[in-house]
């Protein structure tokens, strides 16, 4: 007889799912120091949850595309966004085993929804979503990640986070791609409205990157096998919001300029 | 050094998938890689100087999932209501 279940107890376990894949070569680890070591390893613990969970995300924005009546071939990509990221869990699950932890974590206590925008009609909620998700967290993710392959300490790990980048820039440009769609069509106060919600965003984006500013900065060993470097973390993450986000969608005629003076702006009022 | 090259290579990446599919796109996408490096090292440290020190002063903690700021997206926000009226 199994023991009961115990509902109170939330835990994404990840440790069947990679049983019987090879195990990632990470090279040799002596040269890594224990707070390093343990920095990696929180850092794709935290990453195989987050890429795991936010499978859910791309979940919810099949049926707000099929609302806004958009074409089949958007909603068939976002369907594989899916799979993508349920596979990143796994990625970042082997490498956690390989570095010597049980791919094992906490789920986080919330998970917040992806809003339906009941005040917008259903192509600005799909835009207001999609410019949030792959505008901005996916844009910042290809810098991140691109960043972080350059500096893989063996092959295999540079293999896998290729294999993670490749589907983060395609995660990234769906986004662009439907703003590019869409944007010339827009009149001017669905443009004005979105500009205003994308003070949101960005007030959203920073938060959400803040925690770098506590990370440490790893080594160089360290930063071979995924130990944070927090400080080009956070420079990145602003270096891709005003070098390619803010412009990109100044360029579909959004106030983005503004939006990002006003988020930055924090309590200068 | 190493991390500041890495860090244009990640940069460089991002910029390719805004740029990828659109002609005016890319053109517009190079001027992250033909920007004076100097110059553009400079302003963009200051800028996120700037910000970070805004962020710990206001104490902003990362509040999307609960996760850190990983590759995952987070869900996006509500529009805030003092956001424009429908």
């Amino acid at each position: 007889v199994s023991a009961p279940l115990d509902t109170r107890s939330l835990y994404l376990d990840l440790r069947s799912g990679i049983a019987r894949a090879p195990a990632v070569d990470v090279g040799d680890l002596a040269a890594v120091s224990a707070r390093d070591r343990e920095a990696a390893l929180t850092n794709w613990r935290a990453r195989m949850v987050s890429e795991h969970v936010s499978a859910r995300v791309f979940a919810a924005l099949v049926p707000q595309l099929m609302r806004a009546g958009l074409a089949r071939k958007w909603v068939v990509e976002v369907s594989a966004m899916i799979d993508q990221e349920l596979d990143h869990g796994l990625l970042c699950a082997r490498v956690l085993s390989a570095l010597g932890a049980d791919a094992v974590a906490p789920m986080p206590e919330e998970l917040p929804e992806v809003p339906r925008h009941a005040d917008a009609t259903p192509v600005e909620c799909i835009l207001r979503n999609v410019i949030s998700i792959s505008c901005c967290s996916e844009t910042v993710a290809v810098a991140l990640v691109g960043c972080e392959r350059e500096q893989a300490g063996t092959p295999a790990l540079r293999a896998l986070l290729e294999q993670i980048l490749r589907d983060e820039v395609r995660h990234a440009r769906f986004g662009w791609r439907l703003l590019d769609e869409l944007a010339p069509k827009l009149d001017a106060r669905t443009r004005e409205r979105l500009g205003e919600y994308l003070v949101a965003v960005f007030e959203h984006q920073i938060a959400f990157h803040a925690p770098f500013l506590e990370m440490g900065v790893a080594d160089q060993p360290g930063v071979a096998i995924g130990a944070p470097d927090g400080e080009s973390n956070w420079q990145i993450f602003v270096d891709t919001m005003t070098r390619i986000t803010v412009p990109g969608l100044e360029r579909q005629g959004l106030a983005a300029e503004r939006a990002w003076t006003a988020a930055t702006s924090i309590n200068d009022a | 050094m190493a991390a500041k090259v890495a860090a244009m290579a990640g940069l460089m990446a991002a910029s390719a998938a805004y740029a990828q599919g659109s002609e005016a796109r890319t053109a517009d996408a190079t001027t992250v890689s033909k920007a004076s490096p100097s110059a553009a090292d400079t302003h963009s440290a200051d800028a996120a100087a700037r910000l970070a020190d805004r962020v710990r002063l206001n104490g902003m903690k990362g509040k999307s999932c609960g996760c850190s700021p990983c590759w995952g997206p987070p869900a996006p926000p509500e529009m805030p209501t003092r956001g424009v009226e429908a």
